[in-house]
């Protein structure tokens, strides 16, 4: 095994080799920065330019880039709460308050110096464990796959706040969402409203945006000010500290990265999830929560760490046996296919020079991406001291462009919008989202995989498993570690994933949306056939009922509040605000629909920069042309982007 | 004679010159868009991009190329896109995965019949089955299907055209089989067999490459058991050189009941098998697309079937040379997708209903 490990080694570092691995990196950095990028659409871009490269320096090139998206999608997460990538969702959490505190800097010393150790580690853990490999595999079919999906739903106590039964109703609001779209299973539509668009489900990249990105957005504008609302001058803690948070918290760093590696070896499953799961590990196995959300560094190292070592996870089993450990590993089967590269169990023993070739891209990828973003960080943060009405217009760029990239459909943008609206009232309103996003990325893999468990096994025959019985013990460990740590009183255990500052108001009517939700939701399930309906039903009918005790809890605090004479609707007052932001946003959609994107977006940002931030005409000009400049060259010419088909022209 | 024969010769010299002239003008200095109804990455992607960066250097006036992906609602967004939305200018082009079974079920989600379109070429990969050896009572070679009992059958989705093909030949075959849908892939079906969940499915040519020949094939786990080939106006098998010592499925029918399969279940198999193989991508333009252009276009498509880079780069990723089909046979599989015996819609749409 040594000797192979060295061939690979000679492989990837011997010239092109090396040169195309490093011009990966390069590509997949900036892909990662720009919100709804991905390396799925840096695949595209360089798939063509590698028809002609020998295997070695192909797969470096794309592996390069893919190793370190997870890594540069950090910044959007950190500075404007935007996940970068679906693999940086739970970033956020932690990361953007720390923004928000002037810590900026130091959370990106942090987050790259964990993303290297995770990637890197990853690949060596997983290289060591190669002969474990197979039988852990092989022996991980749709069961133990539903146990899985199941087991990361326990986390939801951890992700609740300071309301477990808030979190619930989220998450199960959150896997009703999953439901949307055209059951598979039954050849049936569900919840689309007869619209085409819907069939695919609900984007996930649009969903995630409006309940984090514009929420974010909206409190930016209406508040004013900078992203930090310490000055520059006070901050303390810079790049350096992070790093040196990062190696304090070493032994979060070696569980994360087992975590990520680990989850990511589990095929369809891993990938999706795994930030969440290593973020709910570090507030789960965390004596003093009193911080996670508010800025704590470690919910930041904990899903760093593990996006980036879940890669070398994803491999394995793509290499070794043809079964794509997450998305982009099922993307990289088609580049294998065009290399006449046959992934096999040949590729552990006599090719095994060459899988290590792979996982020496990865560990190099990682190592150099950091190492460039950490030379920059410093200036990255600078942006968190801008002033918002610079920094609004830019953001709500990149926002609207992440949602289109989802599928450029007009839709993107509705889901979008409509999800902002219930981001923020969530927000608002002490209703927590992280369960809702957990939810609505489990609620597919969960249902699909019980259908074809209840298919392929009979009766019940599967929960016999000794892997599924094993999960189904730490499920329950899961739950009880959840439920004592959310009912402990003392503040330390509280953490705040949501506002402190509850709104009665918005509290009451988001319980009450959500309600309405899971009413609609319920209704048609009783007439579907047990394949489609099943599923929906079991998540409905506990939603109704606990929906409907929160409703009841909300009525009753309400009047609480009413009667201590406190305010019930604190933030009647900036509602006004918020609207205008709406507006401004309705009307990039509808001038969109008239006249197309690169009209409309590069209107939005000079009459804003014009209006409200109160440039000079030539500086408003210049921006739009720059705008359309960077819109034209980089989303039409590059990446391909299918525009709106606008009305005028 | 011969100064009529030169006028003839000259007359029609000029003519050509003339077209050719006219298909040079029409795409010199204009960019064409390469339309992909799904997303990046997937095989249909690759495929259309490997076609894209070849067909351009074969179109006359030699335009720039752009790939587009426009996924959604398994193929059925794009379609509708290309039939409302695209101008009818030759600059718009579809590579599509064809959405065959929309069409065979008269999906309503698709605004508009596959013969609408103006069609460029189509390419495809035949289907190849595979069991594994311990199923049911075990079979080492294809004819213990008659006795093997019982197994589970790993499909995709119901309205998946692998999946009506695989279970139309088990029923046609009268094999006894539980049919186990929700495999997204066919990695995810290679996993299923691997892990002994199902023990029986099928895959295209490349997933017989790449997936079930190394983990299946090779380690001794499975058998192929045939090859859906194309049947030709005849009623005779079209073998694929790239899959010999693999039966056919009509072989392995007569084999079994010593005579050819025949019926509606068989038409409707060799009906959508056909379109599948000759046809599993198209190319397409929309109607009232300028002569010129069209002509342009397909003499591109049918320009890839001789051009060596095209084809070095295609067999490195399927092991044996691309099968495209020209303009007038897709045409042709179009408008028996159009013009169906309602008989066979009920089978298929029968099949699809039952599990």
């Amino acid at each position: 095994m040594f000797e192979a490990a060295l061939s690979g080694l000679v492989q990837v570092t011997a010239w092109p080799a090396i040169g195309y691995l490093l011009f990966g990196v390069l590509i997949g950095l900036l892909l990662g920065m720009i919100p709804g990028l991905s390396g799925l659409v840096g695949f595209s871009i360089m798939l063509p330019f590698t028809f002609v490269l020998e295997p070695v320096p192909a797969l470096a090139l794309l592996l390069g880039m893919f190793a370190v998206t997870t890594t540069s999608d950090t910044i959007a997460s950190v500075l404007f709460g935007i996940p970068g990538t679906s693999a940086s969702q739970a970033t956020i959490l932690d990361g953007h308050p720390m923004a928000m505190k002037g810590e900026a800097s130091r959370a990106f010393g942090a987050a790259f110096t964990v993303s290297a150790v995770g990637g890197i580690l990853g690949a060596v853990v997983l290289g060591l464990s190669i002969p474990l490999v197979k039988p852990l595999i092989l022996y991980f079919a749709q069961p133990e796959i539903f146990m899985l999906s199941v087991f990361g739903m326990t986390i939801v106590g951890t992700l609740s706040g300071n309301s477990i039964l808030l979190g619930l109703i989220a998450a199960l609001a959150g896997l009703g969402l999953s439901y949307v779209g055209y059951a598979e299973n039954g050849a049936l539509p569900r919840y689309v409203f007869g619209t085409l668009y819907l069939l695919d489900g609900l984007p996930l990249i649009p969903v995630v945006l409006g309940l984090f990105a514009l929420p974010e957005l909206i409190e930016l504008a209406v508040q004013g000010g900078s992203i930090s609302t310490v000055p520059r001058e006070e901050v303390k803690g810079g790049l350096m500290t992070g790093v040196r948070d990062a190696c304090r918290n070493w032994w979060l760093v070696l569980r994360s990265t087992a975590i990520g590696a680990y989850f990511g070896l589990m095929p369809g499953l891993g990938g999706t999830i795994v930030d969440w799961m290593a973020y709910g590990h570090a507030v789960q196995s965390s004596k003093s929560k009193g911080t996670f959300g508010k800025g704590d560094v470690r919910g930041v190292i904990a899903p760093e760490t593990a996006n980036n070592a879940m890669k070398g996870g994803a491999l394995i089993p793509t290499v070794a046996f043809g079964i794509p450990g997450s998305p982009s590993m099922a993307v990289l089967l088609g580049a294998f296919m065009i290399q006449g590269v046959a992934p096999g169990p040949e590729m552990l023993t006599v090719k095994l020079d060459f899988t290590f070739a792979l996982m020496w891209t990865l560990a190099i990828a990682n190592f150099v991406g950091a190492l460039l973003l950490l030379l920059i960080a410093g200036k990255l943060s600078l942006i968190t001291f801008l002033r918002s009405r610079l920094l609004v217009p830019l953001v709500t760029l990149f926002i609207f462009l992440g949602a289109w990239t989802s599928s450029s459909n007009i839709g993107d943008w509705i889901v979008l919008m409509v999800f902002g609206v219930v981001g923020y009232m969530m927000k608002k309103g002490g209703v927590p989202r992280p369960p809702m996003v957990l939810g609505f990325v489990i609620g597919p893999i969960m249902e699909n995989a019980l259908f074809i468990t209840t298919h392929a096994y009979e009766g019940l025959s599967w929960l016999s498993r000794p892997a599924c019985l094993i999960i189904a013990v730490l499920c329950l460990v899961s739950i009880t570690v959840g439920i004592r740590r959310n009912t402990q009183k003392a503040e330390s255990s509280q953490i705040a994933i949501e506002s402190p500052r509850l709104d009665p108001t918005m509290s009451l009517a988001t319980v009450g949306l959500l309600l309405a939700f899971s009413i609609y939701g319920l209704t048609p399930t009783y007439s579907w056939a047990a394949d489609v309906g099943r599923i929906p039903m079991l998540t409905f009918v506990p939603a109704v009922f606990m929906s409907l005790t929160a409703l009841l809890l909300g009525i009753w605090r309400f009047r609480q509040t009413l009667t201590n004479g406190e305010d019930i609707f604190p933030n009647k007052s900036e509602l006004g605000r918020v609207f205008q932001l709406w507006l401004w946003l309705l009307g990039i959609v509808f001038v969109t629909i008239a006249a197309g994107q690169l009209f409309a977006l590069p209107m939005f940002i000079a009459l804003y920069f014009l209006t409200v931030t109160r440039y000079a005409w030539w500086v408003a000009l210049l921006s739009a042309v720059g705008t359309w400049t960077f819109l034209y060259i980089i989303f039409d010419r590059i990446i391909g982007v299918v525009w709106y088909p606008a009305l005028l022209f | 004679m011969l100064r009529k024969m030169f006028i003839a010769i000259a007359t029609v010299a000029s003519l050509l010159s003339f077209t050719a002239t006219a298909e040079a003008q029409y795409y010199e200095d204009k960019q064409i868009t390469i339309l992909v109804n799904y997303g990046a990455g997937g095989t249909t992607d690759i495929l259309a991009r490997m076609i894209a960066k070849h067909m351009g250097k074969h179109i006359a006036g030699s335009p720039n190329l752009i790939v587009k992906n426009m996924p959604g609602a398994g193929g059925i967004t794009a379609t509708n896109h290309m039939g409302s939305v695209v101008d009818a200018d030759g600059l718009t082009v579809a590579i599509f995965a064809i959405p065959v079974m929309q069409q065979v079920l008269s999906d309503p989600a698709l605004s508009f019949e596959l013969s609408d379109f103006v069609w460029l070429g189509g390419t495809g990969f035949p289907t190849t089955c595979v069991i594994r050896k311990d199923a049911g009572a075990g079979i080492s070679k294809v004819d213990d299907l008659q006795t093997v009992g019982a197994f589970n059958l790993a499909g995709y989705r119901n309205t998946s055209s692998t999946d009506v093909r695989m279970r139309l030949a088990l029923d046609i075959l009268g094999v006894e089989y539980n049919y186990v849908p929700g495999y997204v892939s066919a990695s995810k079906v290679n996993a299923a067999i691997l892990q002994d969940e199902a023990q029986f499915s099928c895959a295209s040519i490349l997933g017989l490459r790449n997936l079930f020949g190394p983990n299946l094939i090779e380690p001794g786990l499975a058998i192929p058991l045939w090859y859906f080939a194309v049947v030709d106006s005849d009623g005779n098998d079209v073998n694929d050189g790239r899959l010999a010592g693999i039966p056919t499925f009509n072989e392995v029918f007569e084999k079994f009941n010593g005579e050819p399969p025949s019926g509606i279940q068989y038409d409707a198999l060799t009906l959508i098998n056909n379109a599948m193989v000759s046809m599993l991508w198209g190319s397409f333009v929309p109607k009232g697309t300028p002569d010129e252009a069209v002509a342009s276009l397909r003499m591109a498509w049918d320009s890839l079937s001789s051009d060596p880079e095209f084809i070095a780069e295609y067999e490195a990723m399927t092991s044996g040379p691309p099968m495209l089909t020209n303009a007038s046979k897709v045409q042709d599989n179009i408008q028996k997708l159009v013009d169906l015996n309602p008989e066979l819609v009920t089978v298929v749409s029968d099949l699809i209903g039952a599990e």
